[in-house]
C-alpha cells in the first residue's frame, strides 16, 4: 500500500508545527521541547526536589575536605578547617538550595533582569540602573584591595556557587529556569555588591525632601513642617531616656496655610510624575510592615539570669524566603549560626558562642537631592558648580534579552554627587550613602568573630556603612547593647536633609560624617532591657540635631516597651509570645478617643451602635476577633476626611500619619478637623461621629451583620507570600495572621511584607535558640522543605535550633543528609 | 511488526531522549522509517515513543514530589496537571509520527 500524498503533506505540516513549538518560544510560552522533555524538562525537576542523603562533590580551590551535615530542619552545618573552605562550602550549599533566587537577586541589583525574563523587566532594570547602583558596584569592585581577607572570602563564596552550577546537567536545573527556557549563569563577585545595593535600596531610601515639597505646595511650609516633623511628638526612643514611659510632647499644628509658592513652582517644573520617578526604585512600602522589631533583656530582668535577645526583621515576604539558615564551624576559630542572604557571603543575623545580634532599620536620612543647573536642558553634557561648568559623566546603558538582542537603551548622567535625572524640566542629582559603602561584608565577618557585645558593635562601627541598622547585641557576660550603626552625613548650614538643595553650589555638599560617639546607642542600660522598632532613635531633648525625618510611628515601640516594663522575669517563651503579640498601642489610644467623641454626639443611634461595637473589642488583633475590621475602617475614613487638603490627583499624596492624628486629637477645634469638601464646618467630635457612622455602614454593607463571621479578622487580613516569579502556583496566599496595622506582627496593605525571620537566643552555656521564617530551606517548589515552616510561622511558633559544636554532637535522629566537599583534582 | 525490532525502537527512543534530548525523537523516527520502508513505520514510531516516554515518566513518577509537580503544573498552565502530562505524550507522538510519515511518503514517491 502506498502512502497518500495528502497524508504526507499533512505530516509535513504537523512536523513543521510541532518542531516549531518544540524548538522556539511562542510569546510567553517557552519552547515546549526542552520544557516537556520527559528526561530533562519540568518532569526531571522531581528528581532534585529532595537532597540525597549522601552526596559528594569536588570544589576547585578547596584546600581540605569539608563536611556538611543537614539536620532534620534541612539546615546545613558546615564543618571546615579554614575560612576559605567554609565560604566555598557556604556558596555551594546556598546554590544547591537557592540557585534561581541567587541569580534573580543579583540581576535585580545589576539591572539585568531582562536577560533572564525578557523585555517585561525593562522598567525595573531601567529604574535600577538610573539609581546608579550598578555603576557604583562596578566602581567599588575596581577599587577593592584584592589582598584583603574579605576579598578572598568573597572569591571563595563565588567559587563555591560556581562549582555547583558547573556540575549541573540541564535535567537538574531548577524548575524556574525550565519554565523560562533559560540556563543558570555563573556568579561574579560584583553580583555580591549588586545584592548589597539592592538591600540598601530597600532599607535606606529616604525621600523626606519630596514629602516636604509636596506638603508645602498644598498647605504651606509651616503646616508641612508641623505635620511631617523632624522629631516625633510621641517620644519612646531607642536610646533610653530614663523616663520609663512614652512622652507626648506638646506640639502646635498651624492650620492649613496658603501653598508655598516656591514649592508649587518646583513641583510644576518636576511634573505630575516627577517626585515618584526620583525614587522609582524604592520598594512599595505598606506602612510599618517593612519595619522591624528587636529587643534584648539583661540578666536582671530575665528568669534565667542570662541575657536574652529577640530578632524580628520585617521585609518583603517571598518564596523562597530572603533568608537561608546556616551554621558554620571552623575548629577553634569560628562557630556562627544564623541566617544569610543568598548571594551575600556570611551570616547577617545570628549568634556565636559568645554574642548574639540582630538588626532593625534605622531610617536615618542618608539620601539627598540637588537641583542642578545644566548647559543643555534636553541633553546636558555639563553641570554648573560654583559658576564653573563641570563635565558630566555619561554612561550608555544597553538592556538585552536572553538572546542578546538589545531591547532598550538609556543615556545616564552623573555629577560628582551621583546619578542625575531629568524630572519634568528639572535636572536633579542624588547623593546616597548606599552608593558609597565599601566594607559592609567585613563588618559581618568581624561580628562573627567578636567575643563581646562591645567588640561586635565597635567592629561594625569601623566597617559598616549602609543601610544603617539599629544593631542590638547580647552576650554571655550579660551585656546587652544597641547602636544605630551606619554612615550619617553632616550637611552644611541648618544641617537639614529634608529640603531640596541647590546643586550649583559646592557649599550644598555634605561636610562630613557623624562620629560614632554621637550615634544613638546604649550599653548595659539601667532599665535592664533595650528595644527598637524603627522609631526615632534619640529623645530630641537629649539629641536635637537633624538625624532624619522618616521615622516609623511609635506604636510598636510603645507596645514592646510596655510588655518589657511589665515583665521582670522574662523567659524565652515570653520573648516568642511578644513577637506575635496582638496588642496595639495605637488601638489603645484611639478607641477611647473615638468612643468619647461619639458620646458627645448623643442621639445618633448609628454612632452609638458603632461606639458600642467598638467597646466590645479587647483591642487585640487576634484572628477570631470581629471588631478590628470596624476600627480599621474608621481609621481609614478618618484619615481621608481629616487630611482632605492632601487628597489630590498627584501620584504621591503626602498624608500625615496617625501619630499626627493622635496629636491633633488634643485640639478639638483645629481647622484641620473641617472637611473642606462639605459646606458644614466640622469640629473634631462631629467629624469622628460622621466617620464612625459611615464606617459602620461600610463594613456592614461589605461583610454583613456584625455578629457574622465575615467580620472575623482572619477573613480580613492575610499574609501573601509570592514566589519570585509571581506565579501563584509557587506562592502561598491568604494566610491568616494575628496582627494588623502597627502591632508587633504588622500586617497592612497587600500583606506582602511582614516578619521575615523570628529569632530568640538565650546567651547561656550552651547557648539555646529558637527561630522560624515564613518559607523553607529549599528553593525548589516541589520540595517538602519549600514552604514547610509557613504554618508554624503563621501560628507564632518557633523551631528549636540544632546547634552541634561538632559533627558528632548531632544525634542521628536529627541528621537528614550529608554532603562531602573535596578539593578538586589537579590542584 | 516484529517484537524485537519494536523493542529496539523503544530502547533507542528512550536512550535518545535520555542522552540527547527531545529532538532525538523525530530524528530516530525518521531514520527508522527510512530503514523500515513500510507504511506501518509511522504508527510503530508513534506507539514506540508513547511507550518510551511513558517509561521515562514512570521513572520520575516514582519520586514523592511527582504529585506536587502535577498540582503545581495545574496552576501554572491553563489545564490540569494531568493535561500537561498528556500534552507531553502528544508532543512526543506528534514528533515521531510526523517525522516517520514524511520520510515514508518521500521514500514511497521515489520508489514509485
Amino acid at each position: 500500500m502506498r502512502p497518500s500524498s495528502l497524508g504526507t503533506a499533512a505530516a509535513v505540516v504537523v512536523l513543521a508545527a510541532t518542531t516549531f513549538v518544540a524548538a522556539r518560544p511562542v510569546g510567553p510560552v517557552p519552547a515546549l521541547g526542552p520544557l516537556l522533555d520527559p528526561a530533562h524538562g519540568i518532569w526531571g525537576a522531581v528528581t532534585t526536589a529532595e537532597l540525597p542523603t549522601q552526596a559528594s562533590a569536588s570544589v576547585s580551590g578547596m584546600s581540605s575536605t569539608t563536611r556538611v551535615i543537614y539536620d532534620d530542619r534541612s539546615v546545613p552545618h558546615i564543618f571546615a578547617s579554614n575560612a576559605n573552605d567554609a565560604y566555598r562550602a557556604l556558596g555551594y550549599v546556598v546554590a544547591r538550595d537557592r540557585l534561581f533566587q541567587l541569580e534573580v537577586q543579583g540581576r535585580a541589583g545589576a539591572g539585568t533582569l531582562t536577560e533572564l525574563v525578557g523585555a517585561r523587566a525593562l522598567p525595573v532594570d531601567r529604574a535600577t540602573r538610573a539609581s546608579g547602583m550598578p555603576r557604583s558596584a562596578e566602581q567599588r569592585l575596581a577599587k577593592v584591595d584584592t589582598s584583603r581577607a574579605a576579598w578572598k572570602l568573597m572569591q571563595s563564596y563565588v567559587d563555591g556557587v560556581n562549582a555547583y552550577v558547573g556540575e549541573l546537567s540541564p535535567a537538574q536545573y531548577p524548575i524556574e529556569y525550565k519554565l523560562l527556557g533559560r540556563a543558570p549563569s555563573l556568579m561574579r563577585i560584583v553580583d555580591i555588591l549588586h545584592l548589597l545595593n539592592r538591600m540598601g535600596s530597600t532599607l535606606a531610601t529616604t525621600s523626606d525632601e519630596l514629602t516636604h515639597l509636596e506638603a508645602s505646595a498644598r498647605v504651606g511650609r509651616a503646616a508641612a513642617d508641623a505635620l511631617f516633623p523632624v522629631h516625633a511628638p510621641i517620644v519612646e526612643p531607642i536610646q533610653p531616656n530614663g523616663e520609663g514611659m512614652p512622652r507626648f510632647d506638646s506640639v502646635i499644628i498651624p492650620g492649613p496655610g496658603a501653598p508655598d509658592t516656591k514649592a508649587v513652582t518646583m513641583l510644576g517644573a518636576m511634573g505630575r510624575q516627577g517626585p515618584s520617578s526620583l525614587v522609582a526604585f524604592a520598594p512599595t512600602r505598606s506602612d510599618d510592615a517593612i519595619g522591624s522589631n528587636n529587643w534584648a533583656v539583661g540578666p536582671s530582668r530575665s528568669a534565667s539570669g542570662k541575657a536574652l535577645l529577640a530578632g524580628d526583621p520585617h521585609l518583603e515576604l517571598t518564596l523562597p524566603s530572603i533568608w537561608y539558615e546556616v551554621h558554620i564551624v571552623i575548629a577553634d576559630s569560628l562557630d556562627v549560626y544564623g541566617v544569610t542572604i543568598p548571594g551575600a557571603p556570611g551570616v547577617v543575623i545570628g549568634f556565636t558562642k559568645a554574642v548574639a545580634w540582630t538588626f532593625t532599620n534605622t531610617g536615618g536620612d542618608v539620601m539627598d537631592f540637588y537641583v542642578e543647573t545644566v548647559d543643555n536642558a534636553s541633553a546636558p553634557t555639563k553641570y554648573v558648580l560654583d559658576g564653573t561648568p563641570k563635565p558630566l559623566e555619561i554612561r550608555m546603558e544597553q538592556y538585552k534579552d536572553a538572546s542578546g538582542k538589545v531591547v532598550g537603551v538609556d543615556t545616564l548622567r552623573f555629577t560628582h554627587r551621583g546619578p542625575m535625572k531629568k524630572v519634568g524640566t528639572q535636572w536633579i542629582s542624588t547623593r546616597w550613602t548606599v552608593l558609597e559603602s565599601m566594607r559592609v561584608l567585613e563588618g559581618f565577618e568581624a561580628a562573627a568573630r567578636a567575643k563581646t557585645s562591645d567588640e561586635m558593635l565597635d567592629g561594625m562601627a569601623k566597617m559598616y556603612e549602609s543601610p544603617a541598622q539599629n544593631m542590638l547585641t547580647a552576650d554571655t557576660s550579660g551585656t546587652i547593647a544597641i547602636r544605630s550603626t551606619g554612615r550619617y552625613p553632616i550637611r552644611p548650614g541648618d544641617t537639614r536633609g529634608d529640603w531640596l538643595r541647590d546643586g550649583s553650589l559646592s557649599s550644598s555638599d555634605w561636610v562630613g560624617n557623624w562620629p560614632v560617639s554621637d550615634y544613638p546607642q546604649a550599653f548595659r542600660p539601667a532599665q535592664g532591657f533595650l528595644a527598637s522598632a524603627n522609631q526615632e532613635p534619640f529623645d530630641p531633648k537629649v539629641q536635637p540635631k537633624y538625624f532624619g525625618a522618616d521615622w516609623e510611628r511609635p506604636w510598636r515601640a510603645m507596645r514592646i516597651n510596655s510588655l518589657l516594663r511589665a515583665d521582670s522575669a522574662v523567659t524565652p517563651d515570653a520573648m516568642r509570645r511578644y513577637q506575635s503579640d496582638p496588642g496595639s498601642a495605637r488601638a489603645d489610644l484611639f478607641v477611647p478617643a473615638l468612643v468619647a467623641a461619639a458620646t458627645k454626639s448623643a442621639g445618633d443611634a448609628k454612632v452609638a451602635r458603632a461606639a458600642s461595637l467598638l467597646l466590645e473589642w479587647d483591642r487585640r488583633y487576634t484572628t477570631d476577633n470581629k471588631r478590628a475590621v470596624l476600627f480599621e475602617e474608621m481609621m481609614r475614613q478618618l484619615s481621608l476626611k481629616l487630611w482632605d487638603e492632601f487628597q489630590t490627583d498627584s501620584t504621591r499624596n503626602p498624608i500625615p500619619n496617625d501619630m499626627m492624628t493622635a496629636v491633633l486629637l488634643r485640639d478639638s477645634t483645629s481647622a484641620w478637623w473641617d472637611d473642606r469638601r462639605t459646606p458644614a464646618v466640622e469640629s473634631r467630635d462631629a467629624l469622628i461621629a460622621q466617620v464612625m457612622a459611615s464606617a459602620l455602614d461600610s463594613v456592614t454593607a461589605s461583610r454583613g451583620d456584625p455578629a457574622l463571621d465575615g467580620w472575623r479578622w482572619d477573613k480580613v487580613r492575610h499574609a501573601n507570600i509570592l514566589h519570585l516569579t509571581q506565579l501563584p502556583a509557587f506562592s502561598r496566599l491568604e494566610i491568616p495572621v494575628q496582627g494588623g496595622n502597627a502591632t508587633l506582627w504588622p500586617s497592612t496593605g497587600n500583606g506582602r511584607h511582614g516578619p521575615s525571620w523570628r529569632m530568640v537566643v538565650e546567651m547561656s552555656t550552651p547557648r539555646r535558640a529558637w527561630a522560624i521564617y515564613p518559607g523553607g530551606q529549599s528553593g525548589n517548589p516541589l520540595s517538602t522543605h519549600y514552604d514547610d515552616r509557613i504554618d508554624k510561622w503563621s501560628h507564632g511558633v518557633l523551631d528549636t535550633l540544632r546547634i552541634p559544636g561538632s559533627e558528632t554532637d548531632l544525634p542521628s535522629a536529627q541528621k537528614r543528609a550529608t554532603l562531602v566537599l573535596s578539593p578538586a583534582r589537579g590542584r | 511488526m516484529k517484537p524485537l525490532r519494536f523493542l529496539l525502537l523503544i530502547v533507542l527512543l528512550s536512550a535518545g531522549t535520555m542522552f540527547l534530548g527531545w529532538w532525538a525523537v523525530p530524528v530516530i523516527a525518521a531514520v527508522y522509517a527510512l530503514l523500515r520502508r513500510d507504511v506501518t513505520a509511522p504508527r510503530e514510531a508513534l506507539l514506540a515513543v508513547l511507550i518510551a516516554w511513558l517509561l521515562l515518566l514512570a521513572r520520575v513518577s516514582q519520586f514523592s514530589a511527582f504529585a506536587t509537580l502535577l498540582d503545581r503544573l495545574g496552576k501554572v498552565f491553563p489545564m490540569p496537571g494531568m493535561g500537561v502530562f498528556i500534552l507531553t505524550l502528544v508532543l512526543g507522538m506528534a514528533l515521531a509520527w510526523s517525522a516517520a510519515r514524511v520520510v515514508t511518503g518521500i521514500t514511497a514517491t521515489k520508489q514509485g
